[in-house]
């Protein structure tokens, strides 16, 4: 071991006045490395970018990070693996300069110097301490381990907040908080004793929500602004699967329908517009509380009809001091019209963008290959698709950050089945940096042994702090309350 | 006889393992493959970590470490006799340092034995044995503790070991504490204070209660053992019973007055051995291990045995069935002999998709063989999900990466195929199959891949499992060398006793390349849908042999004079497809529906 250290020293000792180890060859070829951060956009104060070099036959890595403002930090080792204090002063003191990357490969006997990259450190800060998401094996039916679990922005720590092994043999999903604020979070639980939790002011409040009209427990969710209300979807989702060659499942619902619970009354507050036979999916609340958005389709006999869902982006007028709903509906993007299918749309917290999915068919775009993300300018209705974002593989399942410049959205484009996900960011104009694959300590190792999905991110303004044994109680025990329709 | 006098008891314990290890090896050897199959030990520091981060790990990774050895199920059972064997000889260690008599020895095979009969439930898993184990070497220590050292070096035990324990080998740390609680109290004469018995028990309690704090697990779940059963919800009764018993055997036998060894050890071998052997019989003649085995059978492609086994016990279940039908197909013998075994309609081809961990691997294994390779990676995948202890499996990763091989996902099957090669009886399927990678020749000439990649349809459509017919019908009209799936469709229809589809889908058996004959029940089904329609056998335009002609006769004149008839229940009649059409009808519905609820 003390070998190990001396020779550790000596390495350092011989690199650390050059940008590569002595007698490097300089290649003008790019380092290829995992993940892929070149010349990506990343928050001051994020988790150090480490990263592998690509390749059975490396032996050792040397990183040297230049700041355009000043500073420089190194790594060497079998990755890239960055201080954690040195990577945070190195970007807060290069915020919107950057930072240039000079990565020296060892092969057998000889080292080869690549030419450098940049990483843009972007002007706007992220204003998260981390992520909540859930970890799911991409699977079909049967759920496995599942687990909701928030991860630092600033370091590679991740913290469970509800896992399979609390409350075995339940199914939970869609941790969705208010504009970020973990203070005021809803989640949903499936199974025996299923429920919708709504947490407001340390408070955990327990919900049938499964009335009347309301045929089943609500699924996607949006906060208003108020942290009054909360608009649900209320669905049946269904798979089938393909036979053949080329895809492998369709999910859609059999009905889905959209109301909003107050959470001061247990009331839901129900729309003709959002409960007739069309599949409204997906809602979401205008940045200023005024209209609810959210995805619609007519009703088609499913699954045999599955390559006719095209959903409609539609938004309707919503008066938070009456808890009531306007009745002309405005149609944003027409899915019957495009022949394409307009899904997951999230209006932007400073009202600014609407960020939604474009696939060719379908109300479900994680499960279709073709999901991109496009971007619509609230202000002009001009839209456009990220291109600096999508791949050719699954783009969805995005959420802003509080101050709306930064998103993240989980992509299929490592492997096609296993979601990543990616941060971006956005400047004034609109448009999305190149994003970045969510920082591990050893990427490769991490992701290539990371045999889940991540599932329905959002950043978390501050650490959710949830008392797992007392949520796993309240489900044993199963006392709901039960929710009444609002006359 | 004084070597006797002095070996007889290490050389009943020797017999005794040997018992026990041809007991894995012969009969339960579809245990060993059950188990093996729902864990994949891997030779990673990462594993080692993720293993010993939970109560009970140390006892999880040994005993892991030892079931992987059931890959080669010889020394699978070797194995496990050995612990077996250790677990008696500690047993009667401790009995002996309670002062045991030695004629009392025999009795010592109890507990040994209910364990044995115990993890004849396939879902008892050998971690409970190994945590045993190494508890009743620590009871052991603590006797050597006890009357060896001073107070100090006894509380210092037990403040070190019951958390130590506690964490490495799960609760069976309340077997040791629940012992020193007995010890203390049972052995006045060594003048052991009464406040350690109780600090020991409230310490162990309270030691569980702690690591509750840290633990996301519900506190029945940290006091029952987290993997000591694979159903993580379940404690079940007798593993409670085991630790007490383990926890009291030791004293129990220590009641036993004297006794005259010539009578009192041939009566005790007699007793433990007819008790035993019936105990464990029973236990082990369920449903749930005869479905274990077929699984078992498939698995080891042992096509002959599976019907073998049917055989002599007509299967009942739709897993069952369908493992026999499957068996029947690989033999090239499905459409010949279909109605020599029991069947019950569609169920018994294709078993309705369960949540469960068993059921559909063989379902899925069908699937892949007729080349519908989305469908059986769903299920083998939806198989390992449903692994309660969410371990991964070897046998499934396999047929998962096999799946996506043939479907040209290489960066999944990279993936999968990394983490099989830190295996130890994977990793050269694995290194073969990453040299296999992106190299379209070589997967092409690949005798499986190759074939079901040619099988596969190119065009998607959604599977439904009450359209069978019609997706066999499309498998089939892609690759007209897919007799398989011919034989399923033509099975599915007589099975679902539909003769109008059958009728339909028939003809294009002669792309099938039948040269030798029309397998015998579609013979059978072609001269019931002549008779239906005409007077004599004149005319009909199929090649029946006229064994099948006859048979007819007899059939229709036995079954119009009386339906009761015998000769309709015997074979060959009783073997045919007018029987089950006509005769099995009512029966059919009547086994589906009790056959549902085994797994």
């Amino acid at each position: 071991m003390r070998k190990l250290y001396i020779i550790f020293f000596l390495t350092m000792l011989l690199v650390s006045c050059s940008d590569s180890p002595n007698g490097a060859v300089v290649s003008t070829e790019l380092p290829a490395i995992y993940p892929d951060y070149k010349d990506v956009t990343i928050p001051s104060g994020i988790a150090p970018l480490n990263f592998n070099a690509v390749g059975n036959d490396v032996d050792e890595v040397y990183a040297k990070v230049k700041g355009s403002k000043g500073g420089e930090i190194t790594a060497a080792g079998d990755y890239a693996d960055f201080d954690v204090d040195e990577w945070h002063a190195l970007t807060e003191r290069n915020k919107g300069g950057r930072l240039t990357v000079t990565v020296s490969v060892k092969r057998g006997d000889g080292w080869t110097q690549y030419r450098p990259f940049n990483i843009f450190v972007s002007p706007y800060r992220l204003d998260a301490w981390g992520l909540t998401y859930r970890l799911i094996d991409p699977g079909y039916e049967v759920g496995g381990d599942i687990g909701i679990y928030q991860r630092s922005l600033a370091d590679f720590n991740e913290y469970p907040i509800l896992t399979e092994k609390a409350v075995p043999g339940r199914c939970m999903n869609c941790h969705t908080p208010n504009r970020t604020d973990p203070k005021e979070f809803t989640s949903q639980i499936r199974g025996e004793n299923g429920g919708t939790l709504v947490y407001k002011n340390g408070k955990a409040v327990w919900l049938n929500t499964k009335t009347g009209p309301v045929k089943s427990a609500g699924s996607y969710a949006s906060w208003h602004p108020s942290g009054r209300y909360v608009a649900y979807a209320s669905n049946a989702v269904w798979q089938n699967f393909f036979t053949g060659k080329n895809e492998n499942l369709e999910v859609y619902h059999t009905f889905s329908n959209i109301f909003v619970l107050d959470t001061e009354t247990n009331q839901v507050i129900l729309a003709p517009q959002l409960n007739d036979s069309n599949q409204e999916i997906f809602p979401a609340f205008s940045a200023d509380g005024k209209s609810l958005f959210y995805s619609s389709s007519p009703k088609l006999n499913l699954p045999g009809e599955y390559e006719k869902v095209k959903c409609s982006i539609c938004s309707i007028p919503f008066d938070a001091a009456t808890g009531t709903f306007g009745t002309k509906v405005d149609t944003l993007l027409n899915g019957r019209r495009d022949n394409r299918s307009y899904i997951l749309v999230r209006p932007s917290y400073d009202g600014r963008w609407l960020m939604y999915t474009v696939a060719s068919r379908s109300n479900f775009p994680i499960a279709q290959r073709d999901a991109d993300l496009w971007m619509m300018d609230l202000r002009t209705h001009r839209a456009w698709p990220l291109t600096e974002c999508n791949s050719q593989q699954t783009e969805s399942y995005h959420n802003w950050s509080a101050d709306s410049h930064w998103f993240v959205f989980s992509s299929k484009r490592e492997d096609g089945v296993h979601t990543r996900l990616y941060l971006s960011s956005v400047d004034d104009k609109g448009r999305a940096t190149k994003p970045f694959l969510l920082p591990q300590q050893n990427p490769w190792k991490y992701y290539h042994a990371q045999f889940k999905a991540y599932n329905v991110p959002d950043f978390a303004l501050t650490k959710v702090n949830l008392n797992m044994h007392q949520v796993a109680r309240d489900i044993l025990e199963g006392k709901r309350t039960q929710v009444t329709v609002r006359k | 006889m004084k070597y006797i006098q002095r070996y007889w008891k290490i050389v009943v314990s020797v017999v005794f393992a040997i018992a026990v290890a041809v007991f894995w090896a012969l009969p339960a050897v579809s245990l060993l493959s059950y188990h093996e199959q729902y864990q994949l030990f891997l030779f990673t520091a990462d594993y080692f970590r993720e293993r010993l981060a939970v109560p009970g790990g140390l006892a999880d990774y040994i005993a892991e470490f030892i079931t992987q050895w059931n890959y080669i199920f010889v020394v699978g059972a070797l194995l496990l006799a050995l612990l077996f064997f250790v677990f008696q000889r500690l047993t009667w260690r401790i009995a002996k340092g309670e002062e045991a008599a030695d004629v009392w020895y025999p009795l010592s095979f109890v507990p040994t034995i209910l364990m044995l009969a115990y993890m004849c439930d396939a879902n008892v898993m050998p971690s409970f044995l190994v945590a045993l184990v190494l508890v009743q070497l620590l009871m052991l220590l603590w006797q050597k503790v006890a009357c060896g050292a001073n107070s100090v070096v006894r509380v210092a035990f037990i403040v070190v070991v019951l958390p130590l324990s506690y964490w490495l080998l799960g609760p069976v740390m309340l077997v040791l504490a629940a012992y020193i609680f007995i010890y203390v109290l049972a052995n006045k004469s060594r003048r052991l204070s009464p406040w350690i018995a109780i600090g020991t028990a409230i310490y162990a309690v309270a030691t569980v209660l702690v690591v509750a704090q840290f633990r996301p697990e519900p506190l029945y779940r940290l006091f029952g053992g987290l993997n000591y059963y694979r159903f993580p919800a379940y404690i079940p009764w007798p593993q409670v019973a085991m630790m007490t018993l383990v926890a009291v055997f030791p004293f129990l036998l220590r009641l036993l007055p004297a006794a005259k060894a010539k009578i009192a050890i041939p009566i005790q071998i007699i007793s433990v051995v007819a008790g035993g052997c019936a105990l464990v019989f029973f236990s082990f003649r369920t449903i749930a291990n005869e479905i274990i085995d077929y699984d078992y059978l498939v698995r080891m492609h042992a096509w002959g045995k599976i019907i073998e086994k049917a055989e002599k016990k007509q299967p009942t279940t739709p897993l069952e069935v369908s493992c026999v039908n499957f068996a029947l197909s690989q033999k090239g013998q499905l459409c010949d002999r279909l109605f020599e075994f029991y069947q019950n309609g569609g169920e018994g081809l294709f078993p309705t998709f369960t949540r469960d961990m068993l059921s559909p691997i063989s379902t899925g294994e069908i699937f892949y063989t007729l080349g519908m390779v989305n469908d059986a990676e769903r299920y083998f995948f939806e198989a390992q999900q449903a692994i309660p202890n969410f371990r991964r499996s070897g046998r499934l990763c396999q047929q998962i990466i096999s799946c996506e091989i043939i479907n040209g996902n290489y960066s999944v099957a990279r993936k999968l195929l990394h983490e099989l090669s830190h295996s130890l009886f994977y990793s050269r399927w694995a290194d073969e199959r990453l040299a296999m990678l992106g190299n379209e020749k070589k997967i092409n000439a690949d005798p499986v891949y190759g074939r079901l990649r040619k099988f596969r349809v190119s065009k998607d459509y959604l599977f439904s499992d009450t359209e069978m017919d019609q997706m066999l019908g499309l498998v089939y009209t892609h690759c007209y060398q897919n007799r398989n799936a011919y034989e399923y469709l033509m099975a599915y229809e007589l099975v679902q006793r539909d003769m109008t589809k059958f009728m339909e889908y028939y003809p294009i058996g002669r792309f099938a390349g039948y040269t030798d004959h029309i397998p015998y029940a579609i013979q059978q089904a072609l001269v019931f849908d002549w008779t239906q329609r005409h007077g004599s056998f004149d005319g009909m335009p199929y090649s029946i042999e006229p064994q099948w002609q006859q048979l007819m006769v007899q059939f229709i004149q036995a079954y119009m004079s009386n339906r009761e008839d015998p000769v309709l229940s015997t074979p060959p009649l009783s073997n045919t497809f007018w029987n089950y059409m006509l005769i099995n009808k009512r029966k059919a519905k009547g086994t589906k529906k009790e056959s549902k609820e085994v797994y």
